[in-house]
């Protein structure tokens, strides 16, 4: 089997005031997930098959003290069954209270077939930071940087049988727990991960899920990617693992990788 | 050239960048003022991430007497330079302060 794989992240760099900027990466649903590189994956065996797993995120400014996110999310292509892909849309908005993070969020959440779609409006707070424990800037030594989100979120199945909807109801509550955490030991050579793990409504047991990428630097953004997920997640909360190796290309908003912007 | 600021007191931009660069470094692990460039970007030199940044608010407000917004500083600064550039021009020329 001769398999090539296209890794991108990008970005249109904001350096211009009072604009919106583009961000693009595995998912919108947070930053370090933005930092792990999109992917296209096209396999050629006995068949070709395509895996496509990307988020794209638009922000900025609305007024003076208010901001606004628009994301798209997707795990599609042809070597996933219909159940297993997922698309997403959200918009996102943030403030600021004493020491903490506010988001409030509204997402869609829908599989490949779209018979199972979600809606879910969602809160969430984290820390703004501190420097001792790596929490949202990197340790001088360690070179590690992390954050926590604390969510909880209420929703709607708008369709499909209530057996395609579990292990959530027509109605339901999510509590969640969300860590991304980044250590970069070398300039050019990053790691990204997003774990989420949810409590879900209805006496169902907890689901966790993992992605990660691996990406070294070779030159001007572009980067050689290693880059994996475990778990189950939302829509459907199926389990599902898949592993991939790749080049890539990097431009960030805020300037880390080629997109200096 | 001096501005002032909202407490009233006068402030030349190159004092500004310094008190800026004092506050940037004692947000960061294993950072000098001294080390600090106007080009140094918070995220990507310094490690910073998005929400970090607004961790310069307070101590802004509290030693240049300037409030800053938050979506301005998550959105538009992405250096020490655009840092010292904005808590500037958030400062009033000497005229319109009186």
């Amino acid at each position: 089997m001769v398999a090539l794989l296209l890794v991108a992240a990008s970005g249109a760099g904001a350096q211009s005031s009072r604009r919106w900027g583009v961000e693009v990466g595995h998912s919108y649903s947070s930053a370090k997930a933005l930092h792990q590189p999109a992917t296209f994956a096209l396999s050629v065996g006995s068949s070709v098959t395509t895996d496509i797993q990307a988020g794209v995120l638009a922000g900025g400014p609305i007024w003076p003290g208010a901001s606004l996110e628009i994301g798209l999310r997707t795990l599609t292509g042809s070597t996933r069954t219909k159940a297993e892909r997922e698309y997403g849309a959200m918009v996102r908005g943030y403030t600021l209270i004493g020491e903490w993070v506010n988001a409030l969020s509204g997402e869609y959440e829908a599989d490949g077939g779209f018979d199972v779609q979600k809606g879910v409006i969602a809160a969430e707070v984290s820390p703004l930071g501190e420097m001792r424990w790596c929490l949202g800037v990197r340790c001088a030594r360690s070179r590690l940087q992390w954050r926590p989100w604390l969510g909880v979120g209420v929703g709607n199945s708008f369709r499909g049988e209530r057996a395609l909807a579990e292990p959530e109801g027509h109605a339901f509550l999510r509590v969640y727990l969300r860590g991304e955490v980044s250590w970069a030991p070398r300039e050019n050579l990053e790691l990204n991960l997003e774990s989420t793990g949810w409590y879900l409504s209805r006496g169902s047991a907890g689901r966790t899920n993992t992605a990660a990428s691996l990406s070294f630097e070779v030159w001007k953004g572009f980067s050689l990617t290693a880059k994996g997920q475990v778990g189950c997640a939302p829509p459907r909360f199926g389990y599902d693992r898949s592993v991939s190796v790749g080049v890539g290309w990097v431009r960030r908003r805020d300037g880390q990788g080629a997109g200096r912007g | 050239m001096t501005r002032v600021d909202d407490a009233g007191k006068n402030w030349e931009e190159a004092r500004v960048e310094a008190a800026v660069k004092r506050i940037v470094a004692s947000l960061t692990p294993g950072a000098k003022p001294g080390a600090l460039k106007r080009a140094t970007r918070l995220e990507a030199d310094l490690g910073w991430d998005k929400w970090y940044k607004l961790k310069v608010i307070k101590p802004i407000r509290k030693r240049l007497h300037e409030a800053l917004e938050d979506n301005v500083v998550l959105y538009e600064v992405k250096t020490v330079g655009d840092l010292v550039k904005y808590v500037w021009s958030r400062m009033d020329e000497p005229a319109a302060a009186r």
